[in-house]
C-alpha cells in the first residue's frame, strides 16, 4: 500500500494568534450572554467546552495532525477543517435534540391548556346561569 | 421588615413521585404549624401523588411538564410573590426535613439578622448525615464556593431554606435549573444577602428513592463545579449592591 507522506503538524503563527484571540472573544461573548440571561448555564457549558477543545487543538497542533493521519489526511489545516465540521455536526444534532424535547413540552402544555380552558368555560357558564336575575325571566312572562 | 406577628410565611414543598411520603409530610406540617400557609408543587409526578393531593384537598399546584427541582421551587416562589408572602421556606417532599425546625429557620429573618437562612445538617453533626461519599462531595463544593465567592457555607446541598421578600421576587424571575442548591447560594452571596446556617437534624428519606437530588458521581461533581464557577464569573468581578428596605 502506498504510504502518503505526512506533513508535520503546523499552523502558521499569525493564524494561531488570530484563532486564539477569536476563541477569547468567543468566551467573553458567552459570559456576556450568560450575564444578561440570554443563555442558560446548561447550554453554556457545552459551548465553553467546545471553545476549550478548540483552544487545545490550536495550541497543540500535533493532536490535529494525529487525528488527521488516522483518517488519511495530509495537511494539518485540512484536518482542522474536518474536525471543525465534525464539531458542528455534533452541535447541530444536539441542538436538534434540544428542540425536539422543547417541542414535546410545548405540545404537553398546549394539551393541558386546552383541558384547562374547557374547565374554566364550564365554570363561567355555571356562574352565568346562577347570575341571571329572576327579574328578566318574569319580564318574559308578561 | 414586617413585624414578626404579621409576617406571612409560605412553606413550599416540592414533590416528584412522592406518593408514599407526601401525606405524612403535609399532615405533620399542618398538625404542628397550622398558622403557616403551605403549597405543594407537584412537578409532573407520574405516580399517584396528584390523586393523593386532590383527595386530601391539600393546597397544591400541578406542573403539566416536569421541570426538575429548580423549576418546581421557582413555581413556589412565583406563587409566594403573587400572593404577597414575606417569607418563603423550602422543604423537601420526602420527609427529610422536620417541620419543627421551621421557626428556627425563619427567626433570623424576622429579627432582620439574616436574609437567606439554610437549615444545615453539619453545624452540630446530629441526625442523618448522609453517606461519606456525599459528605466529601458537599465539602468540596463548600470549599469551591468559599474560594470563588468568599463565603463559607457548610451544607450547600440542603434543600431546607428560608428567604425574605426581596429574594422571593428575584427567585420568582430567575432560579437556577440544573443544580439549584449550590447555585442559589452563589446567587444569594453575589446579591450580598446575609446568609446564615442554622443547625437542624434531618431524617433519612422515609420511602422510595431520591430522584431530585442527583447522585454524587464524578461527572456530576465536574458539572456542578463548572456551573458554580461560570455562575460566579457571570456576576463580574465586583459583587452587586444588597437591596435594602421594601421590595416593590
Amino acid at each position: 500500500m502506498n504510504t502518503i507522506p505526512m506533513e508535520a503538524a503546523y499552523i502558521p503563527p499569525r493564524l494561531k494568534a488570530a484563532m486564539l484571540v477569536a476563541i477569547l472573544i468567543f468566551f467573553i461573548g458567552i459570559l456576556y450572554l450568560l450575564k444578561h440571561r440570554k443563555l442558560q448555564l446548561r447550554y453554556t457549558l457545552l459551548w465553553l467546552a467546545c471553545g476549550f477543545f478548540l483552544g487545545i487543538l490550536v495550541l497543540f497542533p500535533n493532536v490535529i495532525s494525529f487525528l488527521g493521519h488516522l483518517i488519511g489526511i495530509q495537511t494539518t489545516m485540512n484536518a482542522l477543517y474536518i474536525l471543525l465540521l465534525a464539531f458542528l455536526f455534533i452541535l447541530g444534532i444536539s441542538l436538534t435534540s434540544i428542540i425536539s424535547i422543547q417541542k414535546s413540552e410545548i405540545q404537553k402544555l398546549d394539551e393541558n391548556v386546552a383541558l384547562l380552558e374547557r374547565r374554566v368555560r364550564i365554570l363561567e357558564d355555571q356562574k352565568e346561569e346562577t347570575d341571571t336575575p329572576s327579574a328578566d325571566r318574569s319580564k318574559l312572562q308578561e | 421588615m414586617e413585624a414578626a406577628e404579621n409576617a406571612r410565611v409560605l412553606i413550599m414543598i416540592a414533590a416528584y413521585n412522592e406518593e408514599e411520603n407526601i401525606e405524612s409530610v403535609v399532615d405533620d406540617l399542618t398538625a404542628h404549624f397550622p398558622q403557616y400557609d403551605y403549597l405543594v408543587i407537584n412537578d409532573g409526578s407520574t405516580d399517584h401523588t396528584e390523586e393523593i393531593l386532590k383527595r386530601r384537598r391539600y393546597n397544591y399546584v400541578s406542573l403539566p411538564v416536569n421541570l426538575g427541582i429548580g423549576g418546581a421551587i421557582q413555581t413556589g416562589y412565583l406563587y409566594a410573590w403573587k400572593n404577597h408572602y414575606d417569607i418563603a421556606v423550602q422543604i423537601d417532599g420526602d420527609g427529610q426535613h422536620d417541620p419543627k425546625y421551621i421557626p428556627a429557620v425563619i427567626s433570623p429573618i424576622l429579627k432582620d439578622q439574616a436574609d437567606y437562612v439554610i437549615g444545615s445538617r453539619f453545624v452540630t453533626g446530629e441526625g442523618f448525615q448522609s453517606t461519606a461519599a456525599r459528605r466529601t462531595g458537599i465539602r468540596f463544593l463548600s470549599g469551591l464556593i468559599h474560594l470563588t465567592c468568599g463565603k463559607r457555607v457548610q451544607d450547600v446541598t440542603s434543600g431546607f431554606r428560608a428567604v425574605r421578600r426581596q429574594s422571593i421576587r428575584e427567585f420568582s424571575r430567575h432560579y437556577p435549573i440544573d443544580y439549584p442548591e449550590p447555585e442559589a447560594i452563589v446567587d444569594a452571596i453575589m446579591r450580598r444577602e446575609r446568609i446564615l446556617e442554622v443547625p437542624v437534624v434531618m431524617r433519612s428519606r422515609q420511602h422510595g428513592t431520591s430522584s431530585i437530588r442527583a447522585r454524587q458521581s464524578v461527572y456530576y461533581m465536574i458539572k456542578v463545579s463548572l456551573d458554580i464557577i461560570v455562575c460566579r464569573i457571570s456576576y463580574g468581578l465586583r459583587r452587586g449592591q444588597r437591596e435594602t428596605g421594601k421590595a416593590e
